[in-house]
């Protein structure tokens, strides 16, 4: 283990001995403390480095922010030095920021909390030196008044007022002999100087640490002392600056009123904050100021006699007032004059432009109204109509002013105004009358008597504008009306309430209407058409789910009505060509289920209960797939195969020959008597490459049926093609027997090469009921013998 | 009684006994023989596929051929027997299935010899039946065509003519068409048809080996015998034919016992000399010969035969033939029982009314009982017969009475000529008896419109062609003057050249069909074309009357409706003393 150790630290050294940077490691090591300047040894003596070589030192982090690291060595020129937060032995690495700035024997660099370790390195040297290094770890702020007071200190001083002036004025100093403007400009200048040095010493104090208020520290206390010699210099050159500032404006306005007047703020200004002053300089002030106001009334006449509005008059008059009373003069009577036409004017402007305001208000709230306004609300209109009379000034005289401009177009303005409110007043009240009509016409929903209203008073503008829904509303509720029969199920009247919308041509504004109207009318149409459709479909498809498969009184199904539209249309804005075709799109779907669906499911239902159980009404239901076969118009051969088969009456196809045909033979009478007359018919349709085919035939009879064909006759009638077959001659009709198997033989049956061959057999039987006989034909041969 | 008396007796005793004695010595010994007279210049010339002019050649067919199976009869009727072949199965997609007998021999097989009218049969090397005779026989049929009945018969009823096989168990298999469900009998039936070895002479104009019943022996003289199938079941020995120059003396020569069956009487009447029924016993069956007279149409028009098929009135011949109310009447019997019906017998078609066609009024005839214009006809008409070529007696009776003013009203006159002016075709009329007819399906209409007309030979002028349609047709040629007895000439232009042509389709139309129908319609058309052209006046039928000696046990004897006389000769028996 030993050896291992030992040759593990051989490689270390080795590695040591290779890298670019030499570490240097103080004896003893760099304590991260606040402190003062604390040399880097050696263990006794300082470092040598060697030119052509590298160095590196560690400076390890301080737990908080704003801390500058100050390296401070002899040899600042000689070698180039620098602190970075990642050492990398290439050399590749970011230099921190020198602030040094005026101290070139220090390296100064603000500390961070982002490593734990900085890295001062130095990536070359002049020559062989000895290094003499000091290192401190600071806060800022005291770094900053340590190296910032002196200078600061010095300019408070260099900026400081002589106040020999400010306190000969009005003393022994007049406004007049006083350089007043370039005082002005002096004192300025300092304040800009000196608040230059209070914002350095705010920035300092933004990094105050927290407990350092209360505390002894030095460099705080010497911090503090500046502070407050600095505000105190502020203040009182900024207190001089308005002094110089009213005496430098009233000394640049003499002979101009306006810009005098511009001023009076500033006069009054300095006027409130007069117990600051010296009482010379108050009573100077006076002095030069009450001398200027009596200049101000024909200022202000000369003003509104060049006025030529109506707006309020924009002159200080109050302010010239308060000036007077600051000043120590009494008004002048000529100012008392101009001012109270100013109020009285401004006054009666303001009265107008109120009134106009709640007049624009009412106008406004009308129009925002909206429709249909109550039968007070008209009232209520001209009850403020009244009010706004009222607030009008009732006489307007302006003395020796009445001639201005400005006053002679105040008062037209003012009886302009009290006239429309009165002429609105009037209108507004036939207009309470008319919205009580139309409220009535309302509740009726009688809108064509509320148009025709409207119509009648149609110079009441704003009512057309407030009942400009109407022509909507009626749509509305003639929508609603048809909506209402469709949803009855009223057809024809819905059908008859949309042509008459579509006709109706009396509106409040057609034009702006009419596109709406017609797009309504299409809706209603195209929900109409739905309607009877869908009502159509749904009644139908009622009536199959209720009736398929019924096979009593079929003819009667057929008759119902719901094979019929709920209603056949009659009317269409696109004309008669849409009433036919959608009449016939709607009846060609039902005759889809009339002719169709119903008589298919219905045969199909029927024919499955008939074969399951042909002894259980049998005829009947035999009867009532041929009555419904007899709708059946569709081309589903099957269809036609199960009709075929239950009607006695269709001939059966025999197409191959010795292959027995089972078929039904029905009663044919209508209702079951004694002797039951029934049918059946072939039709010999056998390919044949004999010119005039001949064949046997033979029946396979029920045994009920062949049994009494000893005693008698069991056919009643045998037809070929209508013709009447004999058991004569050639012909033999051989008699069905038991020891036969009750097969009846017609031989030789002769048959049209092409086209029907029908052979039709009746014979009575006592019972009412399906009977099974089985036929089939099959090729005489000829004989020996 | 005086001595001379006395003499008188014992010499006519004597001459009695000497006479007895003679009659004993030369007359024949017919036991386990049947012997049966025939005209000794028509030799039956048997091809058992094609029908002949001469009665018996058909009838012989029985005797010496089998089928696949073969019809006979017992009391009950018509009966199915196994012949050649052994029914097995009919499939459900109809193909039958036949075992092929293999231990059949054919008459080949055995050697004949005669010696003094004793016949010595000893086997020879065995001559089995095998496929290769049926399939000969039904190339044979096939290539036979209309003017075979067998043709039209088996046609009908297999989809070719030929079959699969045989197989190891000699099974083969015929396709039988679908149109229909077939019995085992309607198989049987079909498969009737008489099978010759497939070494047999294809065209040959006798075919003498068979398997039958009965086997050839080489002729003795003029007597052509058959000897008992030794393989057989056959109970009497002999079949015998004996030669007469005509038949006016057959009854007298059976009444003789000279032969001991007689096929057919004179005028197909029963004979006063053969009333005994201790001797002799009849069996009727239905016709099978009736008289015509055929008009030549190169000399008579069309007119003149309308008018001359009026002037023959068959009612009236016929009454005078059987000599009808008179003592002589020729009392006639048929095989329903009924008795001197002789209206019965009168034909109105060409379709005889005993036949299928007019029984089941298929054929409607009309007969046209308007009195003639005689002004249309020549002064003379020459009718013609030939009475040297069997049926002498009728013939000449037939000859006297169409020379009889009242029945010829002067106009007609009858003779008998000779071979020679037959052929040359030198009359207006022609009397001619068409023997061995059928009145079922199969009746032959070739046997009378296209036979050659010589009565020495017998030969069907059928000449068929292939139509753009691929339908069988008959040629034109079939029908020119010198052909027929009508003297009919198709090829030849001329007024009735259509209807001529229409006549010989319908003819061949109603031959060639397998379809009843087919053979209905025809049937109907070729009458009324018939009827239209006036080719001849079809007079009546001859009763069919067999005279039989009580030497056979009658109930052996099966005859049944319209089925050949031999066709149940194996199980004719002798009777029997009990």
């Amino acid at each position: 283990m030993r050896l291992k150790n030992l040759l593990i630290a051989g490689l270390l050294i080795v590695c040591t001995a290779c890298a670019n940077y030499k570490t240097l490691e103080p004896k003893p090591e760099i304590t991260a403390r606040e402190a003062d300047y604390t040399a880097v040894l050696d263990k006794d003596k300082n470092f040598k480095v060697k030119d052509g070589k590298k160095y590196k030192m560690e400076f390890p982090a301080l737990p908080q922010d704003n801390t500058y690291l100050v390296i401070q060595h002899n040899r600042r020129q000689g070698i180039d030095s620098y602190l970075t937060r990642q050492f990398d032995d290439d050399g590749n690495m970011l230099r921190m920021e020198d602030v040094a700035q005026d101290f070139p024997d220090r390296e100064v660099y603000q500390l961070d909390r982002t490593v734990p370790t900085f890295f001062w390195v130095v990536d070359h040297v002049d020559e062989e030196v000895e290094l003499d290094i000091d290192y401190r770890y600071m806060p800022i702020w005291r770094y900053r008044i340590e190296t910032r007071s002196a200078t600061l200190n010095e300019t408070l001083q260099s900026n400081t007022v002589d106040r020999t002036d400010y306190n000969a004025l009005g003393v022994n100093l007049t406004a007049e002999a006083m350089s007043v403007s370039a005082n002005l400009s002096d004192v300025r200048s300092r304040i800009d100087n000196l608040q230059a040095v209070q914002g350095e010493l705010l920035e300092i104090e933004a990094i105050f640490p927290a407990g350092i208020r209360n505390s002894t520290d030095k460099a705080y206390l010497s911090y503090q002392t500046l502070s407050n010699d600095l505000k105190k210099e502020i203040a009182f050159q900024q207190q001089y600056e308005t002094l110089l500032d009213v005496l430098d404006k009233e000394k640049q306005s003499r002979g101009n009123t306006r810009m005098f007047a511009t001023a009076i703020p500033d006069f009054l200004n300095f006027f409130e904050q007069r117990s600051a002053y010296p009482q010379g300089a108050v009573t100077e002030v006076q002095r030069v100021v009450s001398g200027r106001l009596g200049e101000i009334a024909p200022y202000f006449e000369d003003v509104l006699r060049n006025k030529n509005d109506i707006n309020p008059i924009d002159l200080p008059a109050d302010q010239v007032d308060d000036l007077y009373r600051a000043s120590g003069r009494v008004n002048d009577r000529s100012f008392n004059d101009v001012a109270n036409f100013i109020d009285q004017f401004n006054r009666d402007v303001a009265s107008l432009n109120s009134a106009k305001a709640s007049m624009k208000a009412i106008e406004d709230e009308i129009r925002s109204s909206g429709s249909w306004p109550s039968n007070s609300f008209y009232a209520g209109i001209n009850r403020r109509i009244s009010q706004v009379e009222n607030s009008l000034p009732r006489r307007v005289s302006y003395g020796r002013y009445s001639n201005y401009t400005c006053a002679r177009k105040l008062g037209d303005e003012i009886n302009r105004v009290r006239r429309s409110a009165s002429s609105s007043r009037t209108r507004y009240s036939r207009a309470a009358d008319v919205v009580s009509q139309i409220n009535s016409y309302r509740t009726a929903n009688d809108y064509p008597a509320i148009r025709r209203l409207l119509k009648n008073n149609s110079d009441l503008g704003f009512l057309i504008t407030q009942y400009k829904e109407l022509d909507r509303e009626s749509l509305r509720q003639q929508g609603a009306e048809i909506n209402r029969l469709l949803e009855s199920g009223d057809w024809a009247s819905a059908e008859s309430k949309i042509s008459s919308l579509y006709r109706d041509r009396d509106f409040l504004d057609y034009a702006a209407i009419s596109r709406e109207k017609d797009s309504q009318v299409k809706q209603y149409e195209e929900k109409l058409v739905q309607s009877i459709e869908q009502a159509s479909k749904d009644r139908i498809s009622a009536f199959i789910d209720a009736n398929q498969g019924n096979f009593n009184n079929v003819d009667a199904l057929y008759a119902n009505e719901a094979f019929d539209p709920v209603h056949t249309l009659s009317f269409s804005s696109g004309g008669p060509n849409v009433v036919d075709n959608f009449n016939k799109r709607i009846r060609d779907y039902l005759n889809g289920f009339k002719h169709d669906e119903f008589p298919k499911t219905s045969i199909e239902k029927i024919y499955g209960m008939f074969t399951a159980n042909p002894r259980d009404q049998g005829v009947e239901k035999a009867r009532g797939i041929v009555e419904h076969g007899k709708q059946y118009k569709g081309d589903n051969r099957r269809i036609k195969n199960l009709v075929a088969e239950t009607n006695p009456l269709i001939a059966k196809w025999i197409t191959k020959p010795k292959n027995y045909r089972k078929m039904y033979a029905l009663p044919v009478n209508k209702r079951q008597g004694k002797a039951n007359e029934y049918v059946f018919r072939i039709n010999l349709r056998i390919p044949s490459d004999a010119k005039f085919p001949v064949y046997d035939v033979n029946i396979k009879l029920p045994r009920e049926v062949a049994d009494k064909a000893g005693n008698q006759q069991w056919y009643t009638k045998m037809t070929m093609n209508g013709k009447i077959l004999k058991n004569e001659g050639r012909f033999t009709i051989t008699a069905p027997t038991k020891a036969n198997n009750y097969e009846c033989q017609i031989t030789p049956l002769q048959v049209k090469k092409t086209g029907n061959n029908i052979l039709e057999v009746r014979f009575n039987h006592d019972a009412f009921k399906v009977l099974e006989v089985s036929v089939m034909a099959q090729r005489p041969i000829m004989k020996r013998n | 009684m005086t001595p001379t008396q006395r003499n008188i007796l014992i010499g006519v005793i004597v001459a009695a006994l000497v006479g007895a004695g003679l009659w004993w010595w030369f007359s024949d010994d017919l036991s386990n023989q049947i012997v049966i007279p025939y005209i000794e210049h028509q030799k039956p010339a048997i091809d058992p596929h094609l029908p002949d002019a001469n009665a018996l050649s058909d009838k012989l067919d029985e005797v010496l051929f089998e089928g696949l199976f073969n019809i006979s009869a017992n009391p009950s009727g018509v009966v199915y027997e196994d012949g050649l072949g052994q029914f097995i199965d009919i499939t459900e997609d109809n193909v039958v299935i036949i075992r092929l007998k293999q231990d059949k021999k054919w008459h080949s097989s055995y050697n004949v010899s005669v010696d003094d009218d004793e016949v010595t049969v000893q086997d020879g090397s065995d001559v089995l039946f095998s496929a290769r005779d049926l399939n000969f026989t039904l190339n044979r049929i096939q290539r036979l065509g209309s003017r075979s009945p067998d043709y039209v018969l088996v046609s009908q009823a297999v989809k070719s003519f030929a079959f699969e096989g045989p197989d190891n168990n000699n099974e083969i298999r015929f396709s039988f068409k679908d149109d229909r469900i077939w019995t085992e009998s309607d198989i049987k039936e079909v498969l009737s048809f008489k099978i010759l070895p497939h070494n047999s002479d294809v065209a040959a104009r006798n075919y003498m080996v068979g398997t039958g019943p009965y086997l050839a022996v080489l002729p003795q003289a003029e007597v052509s015998n058959y000897y008992r199938n030794p393989a057989g079941r056959t109970l009497l020995e002999h079949v015998n034919l004996q030669p007469y120059i005509d038949n006016s003396t057959f009854t007298t020569e059976f009444k003789n016992g000279n032969f001991n069956v007689l096929l057919g009487t004179p005028f197909g009447s029963l004979s006063p000399i053969l009333e005994s029924p201790e001797e002799f016993f009849t069996k009727s069956n239905i016709s099978t010969t009736f008289f015509a007279v055929l008009f030549n149409t190169q000399r008579l028009n069309i007119t003149q035969r309308r008018e001359l098929r009026k002037l023959i009135d068959n009612r009236k011949i016929l009454n005078r033939f059987f000599k009808v109310g008179t003592p002589q009447q020729r009392h006639i019997v048929d095989y329903k029982g009924n008795s001197d019906n002789y209206g019965d017998y009168l034909n109105a078609s060409v379709f005889p009314s005993s036949s299928y066609y007019v029984e089941e009024e298929i054929v409607l005839p009309q007969p046209d009982n308007t009195a003639p214009d005689l002004s249309v006809l020549p002064d003379s008409i020459r009718l013609v017969a030939s009475i040297n070529h069997g049926h002498r007696e009728e013939f000449s009776e037939l000859l006297e009475i169409m020379n009889d003013p009242a029945i010829g009203q002067g106009r007609i006159k009858a003779a008998a000529v000779s071979n020679d002016d037959i052929r040359r075709g030198n009359y207006d009329a022609i009397l001619v008896a068409i023997d061995g007819y059928k009145s079922t399906f199969l009746f032959d209409l070739y046997n009378i419109f296209l036979r050659q007309p010589d009565f020495d030979t017998y030969k069907i002028n059928l000449v068929t062609e292939v139509n753009a349609d691929g339908e069988n047709v008959a040629n034109p040629q079939s029908l020119q003057a010198q052909n027929n007895f009508c003297r009919l000439d198709a090829p030849a232009a001329g007024p009735e050249q259509e209807k001529i042509l229409q006549f010989l389709e319908y003819m061949h139309g109603f031959m060639y069909s397998n379809y009843i129908g087919d053979k209905q319609a025809y049937a109907r058309y070729f009458d009324e074309t018939e009827y239209e052209l006036a080719l001849g006046s079809y007079l009546f039928s001859l009763p069919s009357l067999a005279y039989f000696s009580t030497q056979f046990d009658e109930f052996s004897i099966d005859l049944y409706g319209v089925a050949s006389q031999l066709s149940t000769i194996e199980k004719w028996d002798e009777r029997r003393e009990e």
